[in-house]
């Protein structure tokens, strides 16, 4: 785990880390992977991955939910019932 | 009190459920300035609740929980009440619906006298991870009550409510109930709604029961399990009149794998083992077992969990709700708000899981974790081919001082090595006190298999006639 590596794992996390914090989560996630790698050892030759059984759904139709304006009065900045958000496209 | 003597006096009418609301707001009153174990009290709508509930107890009509009260840990919404997941992000959040579990323990007259400490959205083990407070040991102030519903063990511990739920991801409610001395029972992936409990790893997660006895986890199970249509997760599996509990192992077999005992704390084994040794001779079959997966639990439930707390904080944008984002641009807003409003802990396992599910880690750490899973799953469905319970200890070191393990989280992530089995296979397991280790009490942890929560709610029934 590199500085360059924890840089662009930060940015897709959407996480804006002080230098001081990199440096420490740097030693802490290679600390981390280091102890884990043991489930490399683990015989997983003939296991498949992936949910057990299907789930039974509900039935897709729409529902009033009766909520909508405790929903909305948690957003931290609306107009009317919008709710605003910075700029995506610089 | 037990629950059943609780129970039998408050429909007796020899306890009145303002009564014992004002016993528990007392409770409050002395211990929790030392304590720390709530977020929110509602005293006075308890109160309120209580009347209404002791019109309807002398009227004959009121429900299985009447009287009870009960808290519950603040990652399971309320409707109206903050929902904080102890975290700044959320400090102010007002849950706008009530989880299924919440609305089941209100159709049963419970009453709900506050919401409960915890470690960050669940990411510890000790409830010091919280950005709001710390919860210390009711027993002992100096050490961690566990976690991550630490709150809701050390309100338990200390009669400050009768019962309280918490959420299990890999042991929340049993280290805490461990660690304080109470019971609490795990159930079944799929037995108790989600809906309304903020996800910390949605394939792991369940609200679980916490209870100074075997009996309080039993009703609170009664009350709160089965399908509910808004949590497709959820089995159709009937109940199992978790309640009719007798203690008689006469034809149990429990097996004790010989890896629950590695590395543990010399005193805790000792306690674990006598507590088995007095089942056995109260009539219960011990065998001997081994299930090597079961010493891989850590790093295949971390790295898992990893995956699937970051995917759920991904939701956490200082837009729709929460600690808000004010900066210009919507990255950098979105970013700003996350490294403020998210603890030290949050961030090394929002950013561990995004790293193991990258296009190129993900074979080697993802897909490899999935794989490890399935394989310990079936590690555990082998051994209950050859007993009907699993016996060890709930963990494997007595509890640390406050803040010993800020700063070491692979240590803190190795204390759920017992625990994290049960999430990892889906089974239901409890713990309650079979001893102690000095003046601090030791958990039994019992498993059972898939959805035979009443066979290990009677194990824990039976430890307390025994112990």
């Amino acid at each position: 785990m590199d500085k360059e590596t924890l840089a662009r794992i930060a940015e897709i996390s959407r996480l804006k880390l002080s230098e001081h914090e990199a440096t420490a989560l740097q030693k802490d996630m290679e600390g981390i992977l280091k102890q884990f790698s043991v489930i490399q050892q683990i015989n997983t030759e003939h296991v498949k991955a992936g949910a057990d059984e299907p789930q039974e759904l509900r039935n897709d139709s729409a529902e009033p939910s009766g909520n909508a304006d405790a929903i909305l009065s948690q957003f931290c900045r609306k107009s009317n019932r919008h709710m605003l958000a910075p700029r995506g496209l610089e | 009190m037990s629950t059943l003597n609780l129970l039998e006096q408050l429909r007796s009418g020899r306890l009145s459920a303002g009564e014992n609301v004002e016993r528990c707001v007392s409770a409050i009153a002395s211990r929790e300035a030392e304590v720390g174990a709530f977020i929110d009290v509602f005293a006075d709508e308890a109160r309120s609740r209580a009347k209404e509930i002791d019109a309807k107890l002398k009227a004959g009509n009121a429900g299985k929980l009447a009287g009870l009260v009960i808290a519950v840990k603040n990652i399971i919404a309320i409707k109206g009440k903050r929902l904080t997941c102890a975290s700044k992000m959320l400090e102010n959040y007002i849950a706008p619906y009530s989880a299924t579990a919440i609305e089941r323990l209100q159709a049963a007259d419970a009453i709900i006298i506050g919401t409960t400490n915890m470690d960050e959205f669940a990411c510890g083990s000790d409830c010091t991870h919280s950005a709001l407070k710390v919860t210390r040991n009711p027993l002992n102030a100096q050490l961690v009550p566990g976690g991550s519903s630490g709150g809701s063990a050390a309100a338990v511990a200390s009669a400050m409510c009768n019962a309280a739920l918490g959420s299990d991801t890999a042991g929340s409610v049993r280290c805490p109930a461990s660690f304080c001395g109470i019971t609490a029972l795990r159930p079944t992936y799929g037995r108790v709604s989600r809906y309304g409990l903020a996800d910390m790893g949605m394939s792991f997660d369940q609200i679980s029961p916490l209870s100074p006895d075997a009996h309080g986890s039993a009703l609170l199970l009664s009350a709160i399990a089965g399908a509910d249509e808004r949590d497709a997760t959820t089995a159709k599996q009937p109940l199992d009149g978790y309640q009719q509990l007798d203690g008689d192992l006469t034809r149990m077999r429990i097996g004790v794998p010989g890896e629950f005992f590695e590395g543990v704390d010399a005193e805790v084994s000792r306690a674990v083992r006598s507590s088995i040794a007095a089942l056995e001779k109260s009539g219960a079959q011990v065998i001997e077992l081994s299930i090597p997966m079961a010493k891989h639990s850590v790093p295949i439930y971390y790295l898992a969990v990893f995956a699937e707390f970051s995917s759920a904080m991904q939701k956490y944008d200082g837009l729709r709700y929460g600690a808000c984002a004010e900066s210009t641009g919507l990255v950098t807003a979105v970013s700003a708000v996350r490294e403020r409003a998210l603890g030290a802990e949050v961030k090394r396992r929002i950013l561990l899981g995004t790293y193991i599910t990258t296009k190129e880690h993900r074979d080697e750490w993802y897909t490899k974790t999935l794989k490890a899973r399935a394989a310990f799953k079936q590690a555990f469905a082998d051994a209950f081919k050859q007993c009907d319970l699993l016996a060890g200890p709930t963990m494997p070191v007595q509890p640390w001082r406050i803040g010993e393990m800020m700063d070491n989280p692979v240590q803190m992530y190795l204390a759920d090595v017992l625990t994290a089995c049960a999430n990892l296979a889906g089974i239901p397991a409890g713990v309650t006190r079979c001893g102690s280790a000095g003046s601090m009490p030791v958990g039994l942890q019992i498993h059972g298999n898939y959805f035979k929560e009443r066979e290990v709610l009677n194990a824990l029934y039976a430890v307390e006639q025994v112990m």
